[in-house]
């Protein structure tokens, strides 16, 4: 069964439920059977120019020192830009911390409204 | 001078002739101060403390645009006037000393940057430095040093303002003109230890003594009135939030006990003009006052005296900046100086203690007065934040309770806390005796009634940055509670209901879901100083707890233990057992402190978005009218 933005709002106001979505910006962020999540500040960027293609997860302490050479940390100060190249490859969090009681699973899905603005 | 330009060391043979060579290495030594600059500055951006950083390094690149201008001017004249050539070269060398005196300095301050976990507290101290001083432009820069002391540069543009008169002469308004920009020097060590960073709170008060201006009515040049009427007249109101009417009256009344304090102000009047000038700042006159009225200090002759005060007037300064950073923040401030200055305390345990070795909780040192003693002032300030709860609350208990088990651990501390390591280096040598004692307890009393004197003027000098006992009150029992839960306390969410507690109504429907949902205020972002006392009060009220009981039902006690099971295994048990609950306190510790700082940086940019809403209106995806 799919909750409906009324239910997890319900939820949400509930200390007992365990569901925590944590900031949210406005109430408009819960809308049909969703919750819009954003961006947060922290990402890793992959560094294609250090010519790692490879790993071997046999060799561990290798492995996670060639993820360090391979892998840059990027914080971005809240409400400056980061861009992503085309090929670029960066893996981010969400801005909101998120907890699920036992009896929720959730799925992420990615949002197109600011590619579609003005169409 | 490590980085002296002087002319001294040039090639003994030169590429060029004479000036024109001259003019080539001067040219030389400006490109690399732009250099020098350019290179610190494209690291700059990604800092949170940039505004600050951007502000240094602008000021910076202006003075060298300028000294390059003076100089150019000058070598120009040395072709023109040859007659005057011995002047202009001094005349750049000397620009050149300076520019270089002062980039060095400035740059160093930029070349440790604020390490990732400190970062989400750096916009809250900068807000607090701006509330305190009263200066919104004011920035503060922050600089991971590998020594384990918080220090604070009120004044980072002093150095420009020193050489700006040979360098630029023109500049000399701008440089007076720009705000306060104060480096706050942190321990990278300490980086990730949240709950210690509160001290940063004492430097943010030091900076608002450096501009606190009170309203003396002055002053030097008239004997006959008296410093202490004046200050005694400022005000006789008690503000204090833990104060009684009784200590506020007190605080007005001449404080020596002695006779001789009543006809002392009219004899004391010259050396008080001596006295005056080993003040650093407004506040020292109230020291200064109290001083002149204290018997004790009447018998002090000549160098003594004026070496008392010197000592007498930085402990002043010390303990003023405590109860300030008591009143910005609240009672972490005290909690995280117990850890920082008690090694033996730290996390409860000597966890940092090798670099802090040997301090003597007993031993004043020249700068700061004796940790125990300046702990032990603050207590009643920081119990004041727990007094007349406006609602019943378990979690303002608790929190009480736990302040106060830590306060007993640092009177009695268990005697595994009491191993002090040895200092390094030669042994200290201490006076001893009675006389010596007795020169302490003079010195602090004068140095308590100087603060009585201070004490109405708390709330004026802390101004906006005062940390209410409101705020922490309504507050502490929502930290707590998400604490529980695993949920990181950074928004109060105004409909949020407790367990327990009924249901709200069914919120009114329209003929569209996205429409019936408008765009309203969710929550506020929880004080960062409020989610920094809930979480240190946290993880003190676990850490702290006493036996529990429930484990004595299931497991034997220590001493039961022992007797069943005899002598060493018994002992080996225990040793483990300790072991275990010490680790289990460093986790603990960690885990609350990340939470925390977790908690600081999603309020922090809660608080941020809701400012960005507000202006925009558009932060969130497009509405459009929906056909």
């Amino acid at each position: 069964m799919m909750l409906t933005a009324d239910a997890i709002r319900r939820r949400l106001l509930d200390a007992g439920s365990e569901l925590a979505v944590t900031p949210i910006v406005a109430s408009n962020q819960l809308r049909g059977a969703s919750v819009d999540l954003r961006l947060g500040p922290d990402l890793i960027v992959t560094r294609r120019e250090t010519g790692v293609v490879a790993f071997d997860p046999a060799h561990g302490q290798d492995m996670s020192e060639r993820l360090r050479e391979y892998q840059t940390y990027v914080r971005r100060p809240v409400g400056s830009a980061f861009y992503l190249h085309p090929g670029d490859f960066a893996i981010a969090r969400s801005l909101e911390f998120i907890t699920l009681p036992g009896d929720l699973s959730g799925q992420a899905a990615g949002r197109s409204s600011w590619g579609r603005w003005d169409w | 001078m490590p980085n002296s330009p002087l002319m001294s060391d040039l090639p003994a043979e030169p590429v060029l002739e004479g000036d024109v060579w001259m003019a080539e290495r001067v040219r030389r030594r400006l490109d690399d101060a732009r250099r020098r600059i350019y290179n610190v500055e494209r690291h700059v951006g990604e800092r949170e403390d940039a505004a600050g950083a951007q502000l240094l390094l602008r000021t910076l690149k202006l003075m060298v645009a300028q000294a390059t201008r003076v100089v150019e001017e000058t070598l120009y004249e040395v072709r023109e006037k040859p007659a005057e050539r011995e002047s202009k070269v001094r005349t750049v060398r000397r620009v050149l000393v300076h520019l270089e005196q002062m980039l060095g300095p400035a740059l160093e301050m930029l070349v440790a940057p604020p390490g990732l976990d400190f970062t989400c507290l750096i916009q809250p101290y900068i807000r607090l430095a701006r509330a305190v001083t009263g200066d919104p432009g004011a920035e503060l820069l922050f600089e991971a040093i590998e020594g384990f002391s918080y220090e604070v540069e009120a004044d980072v543009f002093a150095e420009v303002r020193e050489h700006v008169e040979i360098i630029a002469p023109g500049l000399s308004q701008t440089v007076a003109d720009l705000p306060i920009l104060g480096i706050v020097a942190y321990p990278a060590r300490a980086d990730s230890d949240t709950f210690l960073h509160a001290v940063v709170a004492h430097e943010v008060a030091h900076l608002a003594l450096v501009l606190y201006q009170p309203e003396f009515s002055d002053s030097t040049d008239s004997p006959g009135a008296s410093k202490s009427d004046q200050v005694g007249a400022r005000s006789t109101t008690p503000q204090s939030p833990t104060g009684t009417a009784e200590e506020a009256q007190a605080s007005t009344i001449p404080s020596d006990p002695t006779p001789e304090s009543a006809g002392g102000a009219a004899a004391a009047a010259e050396p008080q003009e001596v006295l005056l000038e080993l003040a650093r700042n407004d506040v020292d006159r109230f020291l200064i006052e109290t001083l002149q009225r204290s018997s004790y200090f009447k018998v002090l002759d000549g160098d003594v005296k004026k070496r008392t005060t010197r000592k007498m007037l930085a402990w002043f300064q010390e303990l003023v900046c405590d109860i300030l950073a008591v009143h910005m923040i609240g009672p972490a401030y005290l909690l995280g100086l117990t850890e920082f200055l008690l090694p033996t305390h730290s996390s409860l345990e000597p966890r940092l203690t090798p670099h802090r070795g040997g301090l003597d909780p007993e031993d004043g040192q020249e700068n700061h007065p004796p940790p125990a003693w300046r702990l032990t002032r603050l207590r009643e300030e920081v119990l004041g934040f727990f007094d007349e709860p406006w609602r019943p609350s378990k979690a303002l208990d608790d929190a009480k309770a736990a302040t106060l088990r830590y306060f007993a651990l640092q009177d009695d501390p268990p005697s595994e806390m009491q191993v002090l390591p040895e200092p390094e280096g030669e042994p200290r040598v201490r006076e001893v005796g009675a006389s010596a004692s007795e020169v302490e307890t003079q010195e602090r009393r004068v140095l308590d009634d100087a603060i009585d004197l201070l004490y109405p003027s708390v709330k004026e000098i802390v101004g906006e940055a005062l940390f209410t006992r409101d705020t922490f009150q309504r507050d502490l029992p929502l930290i707590w509670s998400k604490l529980e839960q695993g949920i990181p306390p950074a928004e109060r969410i105004e409909e949020r209901r407790e367990r327990g507690e009924p249901a709200e109504s069914e919120a009114p429907r329209g003929p569209d879901d996205n429409e019936r949902v408008p765009c309203t205020e969710w929550s506020q972002p929880i004080d960062w100083r409020s989610i920094l006392n809930g979480g240190y009060l946290y993880f003190l009220h676990h850490s702290t707890q006493p036996a529990e009981d429930p484990a004595s039902e299931t497991k034997p006690a220590p001493e039961l233990a022992r007797k069943e099971a005899g002598g060493s295994a018994a002992d080996e048990s225990d040793e483990r057992r300790r072991i275990a609950e010490k680790h289990a306190r460093w986790r603990d510790r960690d885990y609350l402190s990340g939470i925390t700082r977790g908690s600081i940086e999603l309020s922090e940019i809660l608080r941020h978005m809701i400012e960005m809403r507000n202006q925009f209106d558009t932060l969130n995806s497009p509405e459009r009218p929906l056909s």
